[in-house]
């Protein structure tokens, strides 16, 4: 099994096998546009620091073998946030720096379930909690005067729980 | 801590997008005018308001009626009654509110209309007439209404109606004799009122299709009234797709419309899926298999086995006539395939509720299958391991706890034997057995609701331990067995199975008897 290089923005390098790296299809394109031999050169990761893409890396392993996504997005519609795989959910288990810093790095190596997942764990913090919660967990300032919400509260009476 | 406004808007939209409508977004309007104008986008853009009860849709409404930048932001609305709105909200509220006047930009729509009168149908095909880039019409009726109206830009048309032949609609006198009538008219429909249409999809799509009623006692199907419809031709039409979702098999006088899509497109149609649930009783399998051969344009087929319950199964894992088949209706689709010439085939993708003793029978239909020199895209995927006993009195509940279950996937030799006949020109591969039953874990193991014996279905704790273990062995097979087999391979899912350098490639090259197969207690 062949291996590549990659090389995070705070220039460490890391070797990795070629069809772990394949899960980001930014790589899986850059490497089909070199004609796949990039063995002595370490492609670089400009976005993603050495922590963040270590963790990627051991995320991609774990799941190099799963199946393609299904064509049809909404076959199984009954897929809601709570549905993390159980790896998933403790490899998601990582402060909140870090885990933006991983969603942000699947947005850049365009690993599109890896993103999935880290938008459903950030679902799953606010499910359950009142904007004034949100705003704390979240570190979010209220800019709403107190009118604003009054009318924000009339518009959206349907859908309140 | 870090900031969330760090992400940016696409992506916070994303993780919008992912709560409940109701609830959690709602809180979210309240956090910030960033958020609130993300939230906001992300609630109208899609907005998901199945069974929605009588008060928040009048709310809603009369939101969207006060702030019109609102509906013009959504693309994609699903409504739909909740049955037990003494109110009729949904009906009553769609007819004194233009609902393409409400959301002019609407590009899909999607009504559970179960709950509905028949001529409010026709006021809702108008009002789908008037929104001009309607491209997808998804539609939960017990019935089969013609169309009335023009939508010239729709390409996508799915209507689930209720297969069972207990059903109120097909109780009435004549009504057998009238719901072919329908079918042939609604068809006709179509061809006048959906120019564009390239993708239909009929049958049970969902859970939803068990119930429902229909007045159909209007005038407008009276005997006197009938004329003959002669064949009906959907000019562009290239997919179609027989959906009997959860094993819920479409009864027989529902055939009209996949016999007249089929006999009709047979050199046009480039997909078809076809679902086989249950075959006692319904559109039998036939009435696709025996035309397989005359698809002379397809690209891409797709067949689902369903078992809704586990005693449906009518296969023997050690027939005393032959080799093993799946289910008996892989011999009906080996001999169509016999008769079939698919050198245009790209994408073959099949679906067993069960896997028996031997591969014998998947064998088989690869070998039919080599001979589609274009095939690119493979699947194959099973369900459960056959239980032993008790198969056609019992369902997966009653089961002993000494039942033992066969399968044939975790055999090396026999794995190794089924890749050697893979059509060589595959290049995505996927082959999993994943241990799930079609219906029951589509409920997630939660009670399963049905008027037959099998009502309340649930996995026994100790079955469904034994079934776990079968499908999470893992095992190696050379890598060179699959990748001399298919040199241009690219993509591959291969459940419970590692690829490995070396190891033994004659693997599965001796004959096998059916002594070697697997079963596991």
């Amino acid at each position: 099994m062949s291996t590549i290089k990659l090389l995070s923005s705070d220039n460490a390098e890391l070797a990795v096998d070629k069809e772990v790296a394949e899960r980001s299809i930014l790589i899986k394109n850059m490497l089909e546009d070199v004609g796949g031999d990039m063995s002595d050169q370490a492609i670089p990761i400009p976005n993603v620091n050495e922590a963040v893409l270590r963790k990627v890396i051991e995320w991609c392993e774990h799941h190099k073998s799963d199946p393609p996504p299904p064509a049809d997005e909404d076959s199984d519609s009954r897929k809601k946030s709570t549905d993390i795989e159980e790896w998933d959910q403790k490899f998601m288990q990582v402060d909140q720096e870090m885990l933006f810093e991983i969603i942000l790095a699947a947005n850049y190596l365009d690993i599109k379930p890896l993103l999935d997942v880290g938008c459903k764990t950030v679902a799953n913090m606010i499910k359950g909690k009142s904007p004034e919660e949100i705003r704390k967990t979240f570190n979010i300032q209220n800019d709403f005067t107190p009118e604003e919400e009054d009318q924000i509260r009339r518009e959206n009476e349907w859908a309140e729980e | 801590m870090a900031d969330l406004p760090i992400l940016p808007p696409e992506i916070i939209s994303q993780i919008l997008s992912e709560l409940p409508t109701w609830g959690s977004r709602y809180n979210c309007l309240f956090v910030s005018r960033g958020f609130h104008d993300l939230v906001k986008s992300t609630m109208y853009r899609d907005l998901h308001i199945p069974f929605i009860i009588h008060d928040r849709l009048v709310t809603l409404i009369r939101t969207v009626r006060r702030n019109a930048y609102l509906g013009i932001k959504t693309k994609s609305i699903s409504l739909g009654e909740d049955p037990y709105d003494p109110h009729r909200s949904v009906e009553r509220i769609i007819g004194a509110n233009d609902i393409t006047k409400l959301f002019p930009n609407l590009k899909r729509i999607e009504l559970f209309a179960m709950t509905f009168e028949r001529t409010m149908l026709y006021r809702f095909f108008a009002y789908c007439a008037r929104t001009s880039g309607l491209e997808e019409l998804v539609l939960h009726y017990p019935d089969l209404v013609p169309l009335v109206q023009k939508m010239g830009a729709l390409k996508k048309l799915t209507w689930s109606f209720t297969s069972d032949d207990a059903s109120p609609v097909l109780l009435a006198d004549g009504s057998l004799a009238e719901t072919e009538w329908i079918q042939a008219k609604w068809l006709d429909s179509l061809a006048k009122c959906c120019p564009e249409l390239e993708t239909l999809t009929v049958g049970s799509v969902n859970s939803h299709a068990g119930w429902g009623i229909s007045d159909r006692t209007s005038v407008e199907y009276d005997d006197s009234m009938r004329d003959v419809v002669g064949p009906v031709k959907l000019e562009k039409l290239k997919e179609f797709n027989w959906v009997n979702a959860e094993g819920q098999t479409a009864a027989k006088c529902w055939a009209e419309v996949p016999t007249r899509v089929l006999d009709e497109h047979e050199t046009q149609l480039e997909s078809i899926r076809w679902d086989f649930g249950n075959e006692y009783g319904g559109v039998s399998p036939d009435l696709f298999l025996g035309r397989i051969k005359r698809f002379t344009a397809l690209k891409k087929l797709e067949i689902r086995y369903t078992l809704r319950a586990i005693w449906e199964f009518r296969g023997d894992p050690w027939p005393e006539d032959g080799p093993d088949i799946n289910l008996q209706s892989t011999r009906d689709l080996l001999f169509a395939l016999s008769q079939w010439d698919p050198r245009g085939l790209q994408e073959f993708r099949i679906r067993f509720p069960i896997m028996g003793g031997d591969c014998e029978g998947e064998i088989k239909i690869l070998q039919q299958l080599q001979r589609a020199k274009n095939l690119k895209v493979l699947e194959m995927t099973w369900g459960l391991p056959l239980p032993t006993e008790g198969i056609f009195r019992t369902t997966m509940m009653k089961i002993a706890e000494d039942t033992t279950f066969y399968h044939w996937y975790f055999n090396e030799a026999k794995m190794a034997k089924f890749l050697r006949n893979i059509p060589e020109s595959v290049e995505t591969l996927i082959i999993n057995f994943d241990g799930k039953h079609d219906t029951i874990d589509a409920y997630r193991q939660e009670q399963f609701e049905r008027s037959r014996p099998e009502k309340q279905v649930k996995w026994k704790e100790e079955v469904w331990l034994k079934v776990q273990a079968i499908i999470h062995q893992k095992k190696t097979i050379p890598r060179a067995i699959l990748f001399d087999r298919a040199p241009n391979l690219q993509n591959v899912y291969f459940g419970g199975y590692t690829l490995v350098e070396g190891g033994d490639t004659s693997l599965g090259l001796k004959s096998l008897s059916l002594s070697d197969s697997d079963s596991d207690s």
